[in-house]
């Protein structure tokens, strides 16, 4: 009891912790207050404004990460400040920035509200850091919440178009699903973490502690079930994946790219943060502790394998890009999952730093070079997302080779070619799981790296060596498309030939480090 | 004093039963029976001839006699509307939501009935129970009225009644806002929401919130008329268009259960409104002729009635405003709610908060402004005329602030508008057909 | 001044446990008056069928089609709207009660507090003005 009336007079406000996510809703709101005042041609303003913002709160974050004086923690451990937040927060600032750039052109072509729909990526944003930051599950269900929302209504943002409404409603209604799953399972544990003396509790590094002195472990462990449910919903894994394609093929092509990359890295932040730091490796195998961590590490060792087989297996039968880009997100979360398993099965705090900073970096690869793909995939489609088949595709390898050129680049990467960003991220996350003894896992993410080839190669295939019928007429580059393009281009062969400082900089502040007994 | 000598019995009742039964049963379950019994009856009384009154009102304020025929002046005519409409057919159209049909007026009633539980009608055993949350239990249990009206036009399978109960929610629902913010003024200066608690800040001050929270109180009794759609905002049942609302398919006693409901509601908007701002039962010098006299039943008496002259003269206002003003176009009624007692009810929080600390920042600097917080914030004579200011000045404030966000609004300012129609510019090429203003 | 404690006497007090007591009682009699009558009218109102006469009032015609139709959107938005308000005051009122504390430092805290808390709303309020939520015709 004591506890509950310290944290009752000491509130524990630290707003300087929290100075990204504070930038990015106060930017929001200005953003949604400029878009109801200003008149029709200042819709430059409110991207730039998002911009700025999300350039301010990813310095912001590098500014606290560069004052970090070990770990930190706010609001009585609500909010926490190491390196799986830092390196997440950079991770959506740069979805956010990409998918700002990308969506300008389709905002013009779709007349579409720019202001609303800057604002709710910023909102999205926002929640997307919190759930990162969150050190407890009632942040990251609030933050969860908040991201989910926005990305309800950017997934049904083209109001007019059925396909756009379908994705929208059916991700509305799988995903409240799912977060009632999540807030079930936060109350199971609530309950769970419950002892003689004290209340439960929602706080993750609390939960870790209270593991062993559960007065009831069935209750644990089916809150952790669905914990794993809801999250896995989230970032899409086996057998929760099958939204995705509907979803993903129905979005705009902007939202979808975001969603891909942002969305599912938040759902990592958090997912990694519960699971590991919350039901963390035990050294007594047998106690309450090590079964719990021994469920959930084999369960996601197994949806590991599965989403990447299902991803990259179904990916083959696609005859419509974003569908297949889709099902390519499916097994890129797969292959995270894997540095996941590494992190989570990791015995000593260094190599699971190690293994939680390959995950982000992996997920910031998967980030550029999907935005990069999605970019050129939304200027070919063109409005209302028409031109979106493989056919579509046909021979404008030489009619319009600066796109071709970079989808390929990009789909190439996206394969794992040496070289490029997702080689380098396939090589940190592949590395971690071998040392942590998941050879089994790293050989089938390897055999479906093949498997993938088939379908990403097809398309390079379709653009350069297939006779076209229809006449093709070339879209032409904006400027901010092509901004972003410059952008991921650059990404892509910066952390493919120069990973160290990316990776130093992301693995710079070790989260602090829980060891049950 | 003979009329005292009759209430004395109260007493020995009650060591009468404390004889038979445990205290705890004689307190929270036989007195509140007796007491509940007397609220219902009087209350029924009240809707019964509420009917005759309203008759009698609309008849004289047009040069009418109203009902005559049955009994004198025509009192029984209540008894005998009532004695018609349980023997009429209680019909049910085909294709209706039988049992949401059934129920929905029942929920009516019962909703509004039950607010009256934790109405303080005067001291001691004039109250029924005092809930330490009285205030949220009167917006809460009030608020269960809306779901009445909505399953009823729902279930009726007609779609005037669909379209009544539409815009009978619609319109609760919002006035709602506006009353559940217009009572945090006066909750600032109570400090509590129990309304016994709230009735004894103001005795204990020697003060009416009415004159610290005027605004407070304006708001609060145009929702309430609004929240009991009765006119000027009787559009859910605005005959010359939705035949009757929500109701229409209903009949006999079933029907006149919701009439029961919306009299009931009356009574409770009044009987909140009186407790809040108008001191409850509190009457200056009651108290000091009769309580500090020894006589305490008396003083209940007393306050009582008190209670009832106040909540009477708020209930004539509502036959008054009937009689009196037109019905409100449903965009105008939207606007009213939300666009100006809304914005009023927040610039009354927000002035009542400072009102507040310029206070208590007075009592700090010198002034003796607070006497004490015990019961409510007790004021000395300096604190009270400076809460008054405030009250006064809320009252431009919110005028002016309200003509600020107005100033083009439809309904506002129809001078500018005029001016504007003027200078809009016809359109280009011959009009199909001649407009009808000439321009000279 | 009158400070007294009459207005809560012995068989009065009550705390959450007790208080709605009272209040029960008061839903078995607001029960038990509606249903008392219908039952006793039972006995002595009329039921007669009638084709036409079970058929919605529709000003004499007959129904074309069911009255579960669409309706227009804009009562969905006065509903949210509603929401928003109405959780709005539930935060509010128990900060009106607390709102004056025995230090004046406690007070000005609560006061900003509120303006941002408001401030908020307002914001959100002003939006969806501009908007047209507002306007209904």
């Amino acid at each position: 009891m004591s506890l509950i009336a310290l944290q009752a007079t000491n509130p524990d406000i630290n707003l300087t912790l929290i100075a990204p996510e504070l930038i990015i809703g106060i930017a929001g709101v200005l953003v949604m207050m400029i878009d109801a005042f200003a008149r029709r041609g200042q819709r430059w303003l409110t991207g730039g404004l998002s911009i700025v913002a999300l350039i301010a709160a990813g310095g912001a974050s590098i500014w606290l990460g560069a004052g970090w004086r070990g770990a930190r923690s706010a609001f009585n451990g609500m909010i926490v400040l190491d390196d799986l937040r830092l390196s997440f927060t950079l991770i959506f600032v740069v979805v956010s920035i990409l998918t700002i750039l990308i969506a300008a052109a389709w905002i013009d072509i779709e007349k579409l509200p720019a202001g609303e729909f800057h604002a709710l990526l910023l909102f999205a944003t926002c929640g997307m850091m919190l759930m990162a930051s969150a050190g407890d599950l009632v942040i990251v269900f609030l933050g969860l919440e908040i991201l989910s929302i926005a990305t309800y209504v950017m997934a049904g943002f083209r109001r007019t178009d059925v396909r756009s409404n379908e994705s929208s409603l059916k991700y509305f209604i799988l995903g409240s699903f799912a977060s009632a799953f999540l807030l079930y399972g936060i109350a199971l544990i609530y309950g769970a973490t419950a002892t003689a003396t004290l209340p439960g509790t929602t706080n993750i590094a609390t939960i870790a502690g209270r593991l062993n002195h559960s007065l009831y472990p069935p209750l644990l462990l089916a809150g952790a079930a669905m914990l794993l449910v809801g999250f896995g919903f989230k970032i899409a894994t086996a057998p929760f994946h099958v939204w995705t394609p509907d979803v993903y093929e129905g979005a705009p092509t902007p939202v979808t790219a975001f969603m891909a990359a942002g969305p599912k890295a938040a759902g990592f932040a958090s997912f990694m943060r519960v699971f590991v730091f919350g039901f963390p490796i035990a050294t007594a195998a047998a106690s309450t502790a090590g079964y719990t961590h021994k469920s959930w590490l084999g369960t996601l060792a197994i949806m590991a394998a599965l989403t990447m087989s299902v991803g990259n297996i179904v990916a083959i039968v696609q005859n419509n890009v974003k569908r297949m880009l889709a099902y390519s997100s499916i097994a890129h979360a797969g292959y995270a999952l894997v540095g996941f398993v590494a992190a989570g099965a990791a015995t000593d705090a260094e190599q699971r730093s190690a293994a939680l900073t390959s995950v982000a970096f992996y997920l910031l690869t998967y980030a550029v070079m999907n935005m990069g793909a999605f970019a050129i995939v939304t200027l070919i489609a063109r409005g209302n997302d028409r031109r979106t088949a493989v056919e579509d595709y046909n021979g404008i390898g030489f009619l319009s080779p600066v796109l071709a050129f970079s989808l390929s680049l990009f789909l190439l990467s996206l394969l794992g070619m040496p070289l490029t960003a997702g080689f380098m991220g396939k090589v940190m996350v592949f590395t971690t799981a071998v040392r942590q003894g998941y050879l089994w896992l790293v050989v089938i993410g390897v055999l479906n790296t093949a498997v993938s080839a088939y379908y990403y190669l097809r398309l390079i295939i379709v653009m350069f060596f297939r006779e076209r019928n229809t006449p093709w007429d070339a879209p032409r580059l904006p400027v901010s498309v092509a901004l972003a393009l410059v952008i991921t281009i650059a990404g892509v062969f910066y952390l493919g030939l120069f990973p160290g400082r990316v990776l130093n900089a992301f693995g710079a502040h070790p989260s602090i480090s829980l060891s049950i007994r | 004093m003979s009329a005292l000598a009759l209430l004395a019995p109260l007493n020995f009742v009650d060591s009468l039963l404390l004889k038979f039964f445990s205290e705890q049963t004689v307190n929270y379950i036989i007195w509140p029976f007796i007491q509940v019994g007397a609220v219902v009856t009087i209350t029924a009384l009240w809707v019964a001839y509420a009917t005759y009154l309203e008759r009698k009102i609309s008849a004289f304020m047009q040069a009418r006699l109203g009902p005559m025929r049955v009994g004198p002046w025509g009192l029984l005519q209540p008894i005998a509307d009532g004695l018609k409409l349980l023997v009429k057919e209680d019909f049910i159209p085909e294709n209706a939501d039988r049992w949401i049909f059934f129920i929905a007026p029942y929920i009516a009633v019962v909703a509004a009935f039950i607010v009256l539980a934790v109405v303080p009608f005067g001291p001691d055993w004039a109250v029924i129970t005092d809930v330490n949350i009285g205030i949220l239990f009167v917006l809460a249990v009030s608020s269960v009225g809306v779901l009445a009206l909505i399953l009823a036009g729902w279930s009726s399978n007609s779609k005037y009644a669909l379209l009544g109960a539409l815009r009978s929610s619609a319109q609760m629902v919002s006035y709602e806002v506006a009353m559940g913010l217009a009572i945090i003024g006066a909750l600032m200066f109570a400090r509590t929401l129990s309304l016994s608690g709230i009735v004894a800040a103001q005795q204990s001050n020697s003060i009416w919130f009415l004159l610290y929270q005027p605004i407070g109180f304006v708001i609060f009794l145009i929702s309430g008329i609004a929240e009991n759609n009765r006119a000027p905002f009787d559009l859910p049942e605005a005959e010359s268009e939705l035949v009757a609302g929500f109701h229409t398919e209903y009949s006999g006693f079933r029907w006149s259960l919701f009439f029961m409901a919306e009299y009931t509601a009356m009574v409770v908007v009044t009987a909140v409104a009186t407790t809040l701002y108008l001191g409850g039962w509190y009457f200056p010098f009651v108290y000091r002729l009769t309580e500090a006299k020894g006589y305490h039943n008396a003083y209940v008496v007393v306050s009582l009635i008190v209670f009832l002259a106040k909540a009477g003269l708020l209930l004539y206002l509502y036959f008054w405003l009937r009689w009196t003003l037109p019905r409100f176009r449903y965009d105008q009624l939207m606007d009213l709610g939300w666009k100006w007692l809304l914005p009023a009810a927040l610039i009354n929080i927000v002035v009542s908060a400072i009102a507040i600390v310029t206070l208590q920042a007075l009592d700090g600097s010198g002034l003796i402004t607070i006497k004490s917080m015990a019961s409510g914030l007790n004021l000395t004579a300096a604190g009270k005329g400076i809460a008054i200011a405030f009250g006064v000045l809320n009252l431009f404030l919110t005028a002016g602030i309200l003509s600020l966000i107005n100033w083009r609004s439809r309904d506002f300012n129809l001078k500018q508008q005029r001016r504007q129609i003027r200078l809009v510019d016809l359109p280009k090429g011959k009009p199909a057909v001649a407009p009808a203003v000439s321009e000279p | 001044m009158l400070l007294q404690a009459t207005t809560t006497t012995a068989h009065n007090i009550g705390g959450p446990g007790t208080a709605y007591l009272p209040v029960m009682v008061f839903f078995v009699f607001a029960v038990a008056f509606p249903v008392m009558p219908l039952i006793l009218g039972r006995f002595l109102r009329p039921w007669k069928y009638g084709k036409d006469k079970m058929r919605p009032y529709e000003c004499g015609i007959d129904p074309e089609t069911g009255a579960h139709d669409r309706f227009t959107v804009r009562y969905y938005i006065v509903a949210m709207l509603f929401l928003i308000f109405d959780v709005e005051t539930i935060f509010l009122l128990p900060w009106a009660i607390i709102f004056m504390g025995k230090d004046f430092s406690f007070t000005l805290f609560a006061l900003i507090e509120m303006l941002i808390f408001i401030g908020i709303l307002v914001v959100g309020y002003y939006y969806a003005w501009r908007k047209g939520a507002l306007e209904w015709a």
